[in-house]
C-alpha cells in the first residue's frame, strides 16, 4: 500500500524540491506577463470608456423615454382590456405586433383567430395630448345591442 | 419596497435555497459566495419547469425544491460525517489575508462594470422575451400553459430556457410588484455574480499554481515565490472582469438572459476543465 509519510518514519531523506526552471523560460513566461497585464489594461480602459459612455444623460433620457412609453401603453391596455377579455391583434406590421406582445402579452387573453375574440386591438397614430409618444391603443368590440364600440385609450 | 431592498431580498432568498447544495459540492471557499445565487436562480428555473409541465405555481415549486434540496444535502452531511467536519473545519479557519483581498479587488471590479445599472434601460428582448415570460410565469400553470402553446406568442421564442423569467417572477412575489426595473436589476446582480465567479477562476488558478511551487533560486525566484504569484494572479483577474464588462456592456445591465449563460459556461470550462 502506498504511504506518502512512510519514508519520513523510516528515517530516509525528504525528496528532494524539483529543478528551478531554466532562466530563458522564466524571462519567456515573464514576457507573456508583461504583455497580458499591458493588454488587459488597455483592454480595461477602453471598457470603462464605452460604460462611462452607457451613463451619459443622454442614455438615461432615452432609457427613461422607453419606459415611460411602455409605461403609458401598459396602462392604456389595462384600461381597455380586462382578464376576461380574449384579444385579437389584427396589426399586420412586425414592429406593432411586437409592441402589442410586449404590452398585453403577459396577461391578456391573446389569439390568432378572429371569432375566438370579443375585442380587436390595434396601435394608432395619435396627436392626443395624452397620447403615448404619439400613439394610442384602440380597441373594437361589440356592444350588446350588437353595435360596433370603438374605444381609444388615451 | 424600493428595487434595491427587493433586490437583495432576492438575493438573500436564492442564496438560502443555494446554500447547503453549494457547500456540499463546493466546500467553504470564497468562490461559493457567489454561487449561492446562482445555484438558488437553478433551483428557482427547475421550478419554472416544474410548474409549467406539470401543476401548481412557481413559487411552490421553489419552496418544494428548496426544501428537498436541502434535505438532500443534509442527508449526505449526516451520513458521511467526514464531509461536515472538513466543512466546519474549513469554515474555522477562514480565508487567508490575501486571498481575502483578492475577493474584495475582483468584488470592486464586478461592481464597477455594474456602474450602468444606475440608468433605468430595459433591452428589446428583455421586453420582448424574458419579462413577457415572467408575466406568464406569476400568473400561474393554466396560463403560463396556454401562453407557451398560444401561436401568436411564437415571437417571443417560449421555449426559451425559463430561468432568468423566473427568477424575475421570484422578484416579483417578494416585492408584490411587477416592475421591469426590479426584474432587470435583479436579472443585473446574478449576472454579476457570475462575472464574480468566472474572475475568480484566475485567482484559483494563480492560487493552486502557488501551492505547487518551490521557492526557486536566479531568475526563477521572481516567479516562484506563492504570494507574487497570486498576487499577480488577483491583479490579472480583477483586468479581465474589467475588460468582460466591457465586452458584455449594456447587456449585462439591461435584463439579458445572454450574460449569465455565456459566463456560466466560461466559469464550467474553467472551474470544471481546467482547474
Amino acid at each position: 500500500m502506498h504511504d506518502p509519510g512512510g519514508g519520513a518514519l523510516m528515517g530516509s531523506p525528504p525528496p528532494p524540491p524539483p529543478p528551478s526552471p531554466p532562466a530563458r523560460v522564466v524571462l519567456g513566461a515573464l514576457a507573456v506577463l508583461l504583455f497580458a497585464v499591458i493588454a488587459l489594461g488597455l483592454g480595461a480602459l477602453h471598457s470603462n470608456h464605452l460604460e462611462t459612455r452607457l451613463t451619459t444623460a443622454a442614455a438615461t433620457a432615452s432609457a427613461q423615454r422607453s419606459d415611460r412609453y411602455y409605461d403609458c401603453l401598459s396602462a392604456q391596455a389595462h384600461t381597455l382590456i380586462t382578464p376576461s377579455d380574449v384579444v385579437y391583434l389584427p396589426d399586420p406590421t412586425l414592429a406593432a405586433w411586437t409592441t402589442l406582445t410586449k404590452v398585453v402579452g403577459g396577461w391578456a387573453h391573446v389569439t390568432l383567430q378572429l371569432h375566438q375574440a370579443n375585442l380587436a386591438l390595434t396601435l394608432q397614430r395619435s396627436t392626443h395630448p395624452g397620447s403615448c409618444d404619439g400613439n394610442d391603443l384602440v380597441t373594437v368590440g361589440h356592444a350588446p345591442g350588437g353595435h360596433i364600440v370603438i374605444r381609444s385609450g388615451s | 419596497m424600493s428595487p434595491a431592498v427587493t433586490v437583495t431580498v432576492t438575493m438573500l432568498v436564492l442564496a438560502a435555497a443555494g446554500l447547503l447544495p453549494v457547500l456540499l459540492l463546493v466546500g467553504p471557499r470564497l468562490v461559493a459566495l457567489p454561487l449561492f445565487p446562482l445555484a438558488g436562480a437553478a433551483l428557482c428555473g427547475a421550478a419554472a419547469a416544474c410548474s409549467i409541465a406539470l401543476s401548481w405555481s412557481l413559487l411552490q415549486w421553489f419552496v418544494l425544491l428548496s426544501g428537498a434540496a436541502f434535505l438532500l444535502s443534509l442527508g449526505v452531511f449526516i451520513r458521511r460525517p467526514e464531509r461536515a467536519r472538513r466543512l466546519l473545519l474549513g469554515l474555522r479557519r477562514g480565508v487567508r489575508p490575501l486571498v481575502a483581498l483578492g475577493g474584495v479587488v475582483v468584488l470592486a471590479a464586478v461592481a464597477w462594470t455594474l456602474r450602468p445599472l444606475r440608468v433605468p434601460s430595459v433591452g428589446f428582448d428583455s421586453r420582448a422575451i424574458w419579462i413577457l415570460h415572467a408575466r406568464w410565469l406569476r400568473q400561474g400553470h393554466t396560463f403560463e400553459l396556454a401562453a407557451i402553446r398560444n401561436h401568436f406568442l411564437v415571437l417571443s421564442h417560449p421555449g426559451y430556457p425559463p430561468l432568468v423569467s423566473a427568477v424575475m417572477a421570484l422578484a416579483w412575489r417578494v416585492s408584490g410588484t411587477s416592475s421591469d426595473r426590479v426584474a432587470v436589476a435583479t436579472v443585473a446582480v446574478l449576472n454579476g455574480c457570475a462575472l464574480l465567479v468566472a474572475g475568480w477562476g484566475i485567482v484559483e488558478a494563480a492560487r493552486r499554481a502557488a501551492l505547487r511551487l518551490h521557492p526557486g533560486a536566479g531568475p526563477s525566484r521572481l516567479v516562484t515565490r506563492p504570494r507574487l504569484l497570486l498576487g499577480v494572479g488577483i491583479v490579472l483577474a480583477a483586468l479581465a472582469v474589467l475588460v468582460a464588462g466591457g465586452v458584455v456592456g449594456t447587456f449585462a445591465t439591461n435584463g439579458y438572459a445572454d450574460p449569465l449563460w455565456s459566463l456560466a459556461a466560461v466559469s464550467i470550462v474553467v472551474f470544471g476543465l481546467v482547474l
